[in-house]
């Protein structure tokens, strides 16, 4: 800024700290819903089966440090299934929830491996080459020459038909929720660091995907992505507020 | 480096050597996590857990599984109902505990160690960290060490020191304090893993495990190192002490104890049937002298020879650097002259042989693999490499 005093841009400064608590309390969450390219078929009364949801909370230190949060993230897992479940009824669908198997060393019945160890594949292909994670910032973005850029081209195949069978189920719902939130010491250091340096740090960072998969066909029907920078995210109310808008475009 | 950048780096090293947080021992009974952070960990490593479970890089063998835990229980005596050993697909020497409990062996480690003993050893080095919480310990001295360092350098900004200048070069206190607090988590890390050695070699030897073995380990590991010129960590920054000081100190620890199993026969029942699965991983990623020199010495223990000098064979196959084409021949015919050599020895002899220009000893050779496994899925292309041949 130039002919600007130092200590005018000190006072600017102070000006936009002041800002950073109003603009916490904005929740800026944004969705990205994603549709299979040969269109979704929308069965009466579906019965959807919810995987075991995969969510992890973590607590930024004063200082800096990531420090997992198992009370926010049971919380949060809590609210995640309460919300769908209501989400799935209002649609007039009924949730089944997946029964993890006895034995602690497998979470997930033999017959049903294959289906998810192809739906990692999956969503990490579609992470990648639709949601394009991994792509820097103005760097150009890969693709697929088998699949065209719109639209979801995946199907799990017959991998899904032990889940299908075993549950009666129509649909499978995939969750997964990683959230990082600063401590208020954190907070004020964010502060002291913008107010010093001019460095701005985001108090919170939140992630969602939700995929569903159709038990019948096993095609990945639709995909959300929910993104945001500032939220509470130990907050339940938050949370269900979140899981709403995170399944508000499922197709049902 | 002005006085007062001395004194505050100095104290900033003093204070940092405060940080440092101990959890007492875990008590086998209350095998659970007790505080906030330590119930973050278990989360986090339950789901690694699960997720290791569910992969295809677990080793999918009953057999291996219970073998692993079997030997990971007897030397865990009291926590064994704790831990849970997983075989995992993955080449190098690697072995690790996560907090809750839930260990990875890798096979590359199964590969290079000769014996129970040897195997005990390391598990006993991996329920200690689990037994002394030291993943806890590492987060809160992390924690604290932040903290502090947080602090310190806010101080040195508002003081007004940031830095001085060295000849043309400007350096940075904050990078400076950083530098003492990453050397000093390292620094850390390494007593851990010290700790864990001596006292996993105090369960294995309880266990009713030779002691010598733990030694031998890392005399094998310094063996490869060394005559592979591997890459070493920086000192300052390394995790884990230096395979030589670890061999060194677990040596004099067990003294001239000669008592205790080595359990080579229990240990070769359990895992040949893989050996050459797991050489093949290795080769896949070229590690031509590691595969080398674990061949080397595997023969010298005498199991399966066929089946080490094919892989040698391999390793000169596949290098294919001036000299190899000899070896490799060598290698095969060494391979099939003695027990346990795959039926492939004798078609990668026709191979090398066709490219030494003796046509005749390739198409015997080839003809061999053909008349021990006719049915093979190659068979169609090896009978053209013996029409080729010559």
């Amino acid at each position: 800024m130039p002919g600007t005093t130092r200590l005018a841009r000190h006072r600017i400064r102070a000006a936009l700290v002041l800002l950073i608590p109003a603009l916490a309390l904005s929740a800026c969450v944004s969705v990205k819903p994603m549709r299979a390219a040969g269109g979704v078929e929308v069965r009466d009364n579906p019965r959807v089966l919810l995987m075991a949801p995969d969510v992890l909370l973590l607590e930024i230190t004063t200082a800096g440090v990531p420090i997992p949060r198992a009370d926010w993230s049971a919380r949060a897992h809590d609210t995640l299934v309460e919300a769908s479940a209501a989400t799935v009824a209002a649609r007039g669908g009924e949730l089944v929830h997946y029964v993890r198997p006895a034995d602690a060393r497998l979470p997930v019945a033999p017959g049903h491996l294959p289906a998810l160890r192809l739906y990692q594949v999956v969503l990490g292909a579609i992470l990648t080459y639709r949601y394009k994670f991994g792509t820097p910032r103005g760097a150009r973005a890969p693709s697929l020459v088998t699949k065209s850029d719109d639209g979801l081209e995946w199907t799990l195949g017959d991998t899904v038909a032990p889940l299908r069978a075993d549950y009666d189920a129509d649909y499978a719902l995939f969750l997964t929720f990683r959230a990082a939130s600063s401590n208020s010491g954190r907070a004020m250091v964010s502060a002291a660091a913008f107010a010093l340096f001019g460095v701005i740090e985001a108090t919170s960072q939140s992630v969602g995907l939700a995929t569903l998969v159709d038990l019948h066909s096993g095609e990945v029907v639709w995909t959300n992505l929910l993104s945001g920078s500032a939220f509470e995210v130990g907050e339940p109310e938050e949370m269900h507020a979140n899981t709403l808008k995170l399944l508000e475009t499922l197709p049902l | 480096m002005n006085p007062v950048h001395i004194a505050a780096v100095g104290l900033a090293a003093l204070l940092i050597a405060g940080c440092a947080f101990e959890a007492p021992r875990m008590a086998p009974a209350r095998a659970a996590p007790q505080q906030p952070a330590e119930e973050g960990l278990w989360e986090i490593s339950r789901k690694f857990e699960e997720a290791v479970a569910m992969s295809g890089r677990k080793v999918d063998d009953p057999a291996l599984e219970a073998y692993l835990q079997d030997v990971g229980c007897r030397v865990a005596g009291p926590y064994c109902d704790g831990i849970r050993v997983y075989p995992v697909a993955a080449p190098d020497f690697n072995a690790s505990m996560s907090p809750n409990g839930f260990m990875q062996v890798w096979t590359g480690l199964l590969l290079r160690v000769e014996n129970e003993a040897q195997l005990a050893a390391v598990l006993g080095h991996e329920v200690m960290h689990y037994a002394e919480r030291h993943s806890l310990e590492r987060l809160e001295t992390t924690r604290r060490t932040a903290n502090l360092l947080l602090a310190v350098q806010f101080g040195l900004f508002a003081g007004g020191h940031t830095g001085f200048s060295s000849g043309p070069v400007r350096v940075s206190l904050g990078d400076v304090t950083n530098l003492v607090a990453g050397g000093y988590l390292a620094a850390y890390s390494r007593e851990h893993e010290e700790e864990a050695d001596r006292e996993g070699l105090r369960l294995m030897q309880t266990a009713g495990y030779h002691p010598g073995a733990a030694a031998r380990v890392w005399q094998n590991l310094v063996a490869e190192q060394e005559a592979c010129k591997l890459p070493r960590p920086a000192a300052l920054l390394a995790s884990h002490p230096p395979s030589t000081e670890r061999m060194a100190y677990l040596d004099q620890l067990a003294g001239s104890d000669a008592s205790g199993a080595n359990g080579e026969q229990q240990f070769l029942d359990a895992t040949l049937a893989y050996r050459g699965r797991w050489l093949r991983a290795e080769l896949a990623l070229r590690h031509f002298c590691r595969v080398r020199v674990v061949a080397e010495r595997l023969l010298e223990r005498g199991a399966n020879p066929g089946e080490l000098h094919y892989y040698l064979g391999e390793v000169y196959r596949l290098r294919n650097e001036p000299g190899d084409l000899d070896k490799a021949i060598e290698a095969y015919e060494n391979a099939i002259s003695a027990a346990g050599a795959p039926p492939e020895a004798h078609r990668e002899l026709g191979l090398v042989l066709q490219r030494a220009n003796r046509d005749a000893e390739a198409r015997a050779a080839f003809q061999a693999y053909l008349d021990r496994v006719p049915g093979s899925d190659d068979a169609a292309m090896v009978r053209a490499y013996l029409a080729g041949a010559g």
